[in-house]
């Protein structure tokens, strides 16, 4: 266990926004974690959630192969080498059973470094039913050449009030 | 006991300044990631369970090992209660080599792959790790995520090895806080064997 996890900011939103952004990261731990939990006013029961680093949404900035199922929707993967964001997967959406918000967790090794970058995250969403409800797990390489410093996250439509978003700062011993 | 005056003598000769309190000690910065209690079962436990859970942090996280004694293999499943109510709860793993997800409403969230059973092979044991969002809130619904995994080192057939995927919403739970979280050895009457351990740990926000 870590023992330096530290709080670096937190955003629990009090009105919808169509992206979340921390900025101005410092560089002074190993590896930051983010978690998020979220519902999205998209007018259906999944939404979907990305994220990018540094401003920077050029289409060959990031790759990622991503695992996800469902129950009624089976399982699926994916692979992609040159895109322009990290996809998450599903949030809830705003037909999705009323106050369930889909809970995420990102984790960025290794993330003050000039060279490649890699991250794994976690996502799922539930329903109050046996037939919905996904998980989907990531993993994603950034191929931009400086530290990150700031992470944006979109949502589909608008992300919901009440959606809350902490990250924090892993220092290793 | 009190300093009340320092003295210039042999003792406090060429001694550094420092212009902080620190004096050249790295400053303590408390993590925010915090142990709230651990549980580990004596042997013959049908259920462990965290009460009183306080609601001063943000996230919850519970870090565990299990492996039963019953004759039955319990399909390799950790059965936890939120609060003791219900929940909908989906999995996604590999038993062996076969991929199956799978969704139900049920009194338990089922985390597959996390224990092993009393068949496995001897000393192992499942692991999971899962998370809980705003687990204080009163407005949410609390949405779980769990990662486990268990290995018969080489064994293979019927001993429910695998990794998984999982995910409940705490619907018995409702938007109340949740404060109590028990694990149970499921419906098929096994119980824990003693090394079972389940650490619950709070992340403050």
């Amino acid at each position: 266990m870590p023992n330096t996890y530290q709080l670096i900011s937190s955003n629990v939103l009090s009105s919808n926004v169509a992206s979340v952004t921390f900025s101005s990261i410092p560089a002074t731990y190993t590896d930051l974690v983010m978690r998020w939990s979220v519902r999205d006013s998209n007018v259906s029961v999944n939404a979907n959630n990305f994220i990018y680093y540094n401003g920077n949404s050029s289409t060959t900035s990031y790759s990622q192969t991503y695992f996800r199922g469902g129950n009624s929707n089976g399982v699926s993967s994916t692979r992609n080498t040159d895109d322009n964001d990290i996809y998450l997967g599903y949030n809830n959406g705003s037909t999705s059973t009323s106050n369930t918000f889909s809970s995420g967790e990102l984790y960025i090794p290794n993330y003050a470094s000039t060279s490649t970058r890699p991250m794994s995250s976690f996502l799922a969403n539930e329903e109050n039913s046996t037939s919905s409800g996904w998980m989907h797990i990531n993993a994603g390489l950034y191929r931009g050449t400086n530290a990150i410093t700031s992470i944006t996250l979109t949502a589909s439509v608008n992300f919901l009030a009440n959606s809350s978003f902490y990250l924090y700062g892993i220092s290793k011993s | 006991m009190a300093i009340t005056s320092i003295k210039t003598g042999s003792s406090f000769t060429n001694l550094k300044k420092y212009n902080d309190f620190l004096a050249g000690n790295a400053p303590f910065i408390p993590t925010d990631f915090e142990s709230i209690a651990t549980l580990t079962a004596a042997g013959g436990e049908a259920s462990l369970t965290f009460s009183s859970i306080p609601g001063t942090y943000k996230h919850l996280q519970i870090r565990g090992i299990g492996r039963l004694n019953g004759t039955s293999e319990g399909y390799g499943y950790s059965y936890i209660h939120f609060n003791g109510g219900p929940q909908a709860t989906h999995g996604l793993f590999v038993h062996g080599t076969t991929v199956t997800i799978d969704g139900t409403t049920s009194a338990y969230y089922q985390i597959p792959n996390a224990m092993a059973p009393s068949n496995a092979p001897t000393g192992t044991y499942g692991a999971l790790i899962i998370d809980i969002h705003d687990y204080a809130s009163t407005t949410k619904l609390k949405t779980v995520r769990g990662f486990s995994g268990y290995n018969t080192n080489g064994a293979a057939a019927t001993y429910y090895h695998g990794v998984g995927l999982s995910s409940a919403l705490a619907t018995g739970l409702g938007t109340s806080a949740l404060t109590s979280v028990q694990i149970t050895s499921g419906p098929f009457g096994e119980k824990f064997v003693a090394g079972s351990t389940y650490a619950l740990y709070g992340i403050k926000g």
